[in-house]
């Protein structure tokens, strides 16, 4: 009987107009209404993955970084509490950010993370391949804290404000370090060409 | 945005998942969301939660259902006669025990008064002339 009220339950439309889109699918996901946990994965899903891609060792390993992320997120909504200012994609991406640095931290006492970072990926077309890896290269030469602060500013298309929340830098520095690193990364990737 | 910021936000394009690999997550993900351990009185609550009127409408009627067509609708009854009943229960069970020797008994004489004890003078006494009756 709950199953027919999960699925009478209809979700809204697939792709996110606002914030306040992306809370009516919590809402419903937090009932068991799979329908809007799939449009909360799929609207999520590669900010998610960018973001953690340079934090992580391989493709692999983002996968399962975000894999884990979205399933504690999906099991936990009803612990989500909406902040003002701060999108879903903030707290989904702090679980997300948890469990890259457990994993990384794992990692680096079985070996070196210089040696996994720029593991080959296959499958990719070899234009798209080398500017990725060209990417993570550059990004593996920042300091930890920038390369998180540029992560989470690009790869999750986060404003200063949210990257402050969830970096614990204030705005002003992470404009400053987006300023500062953003060169430096053009310029390496125009190198690398 | 300046344009750096667009030229570096386009590089990171290249860091989104590959479509098999964001199939593959999506599968994994709906699997385990299906399979997380889960409460049914926190699934009502959110039910409740939700969309109180429509959703507690919903569950009005499904209580309702559950109520005359179960016999659960006997059980108020039940608990307020429940002295009477246990009493009439208790009666019943020594009674009526397969193994009850006193319902045995009861079942096959009737219940008759004692007869008195004869004197001797009984004895001396023509016996009654049960023919002539």
């Amino acid at each position: 009987m709950f199953a027919l009220f999960a699925t009478l339950y209809a979700g809204p439309d697939p792709r996110p107009k606002d914030e306040e889109e992306v809370q009516q699918w919590i809402r419903a996901a937090r009932v068991g209404n799979s329908r809007a946990a799939k449009q909360l994965y799929s609207a999520h899903v590669t900010r998610v993955f960018r973001a953690v891609r340079p934090l992580c060792a391989s493709d692999a390993d983002a996968e399962d970084v975000t894999q884990d992320a979205f399933i504690d997120a999906l099991s936990n909504l009803n612990r989500y509490a909406p902040r003002p200012g701060v999108r879903f994609v903030g707290w989904l991406l702090t679980l997300a950010l948890n469990r890259a640095r457990k994993r990384r931290a794992r990692a680096a006492q079985t070996q070196p993370l210089s040696e996994t970072e720029n593991e080959a990926t296959t499958g990719s077309p070899e234009d798209e391949h080398l500017r990725k890896q060209a990417l993570l290269k550059a990004l593996a030469e920042l300091p930890e804290r920038d390369r998180r602060v540029i992560c989470l500013r690009y790869g999750a298309e986060l404003t200063a404000e949210e990257v402050e929340e969830l970096a614990h830098v204030s705005a002003a520095n992470v404009r400053k370090i987006c300023e500062r690193q953003r060169k430096a990364l053009l310029e390496r990737l125009e190198g690398s060409r | 945005m300046t344009e750096e910021d667009l030229k570096l936000a386009e590089a990171f394009g290249a860091l989104a998942p590959s479509p098999i690999r964001q199939a593959r997550m999506q599968v994994r993900i709906l699997e385990g969301h299906a399979a997380r351990p889960r409460s049914l009185v926190l699934e009502w609550w959110s039910l409740l939660r939700a969309r109180p009127i429509a959703n507690g409408a919903l569950i009005a009627v499904a209580a309702a259902i559950l109520f005359f067509t179960t016999p659960l609708g006997a059980l108020p009854g039940l608990l307020r006669g429940g002295d009477q009943l246990a009493a009439i229960t208790a009666k019943t069970d020594v009674e009526c025990a397969p193994g009850s020797t006193k319902s045995r008994a009861a079942r096959r004489r009737p219940t008759v008064s004692p007869r008195p004890p004869l004197s001797p003078a009984h004895l001396l006494c023509e016996p009654p002339d049960i023919s002539r009756k």
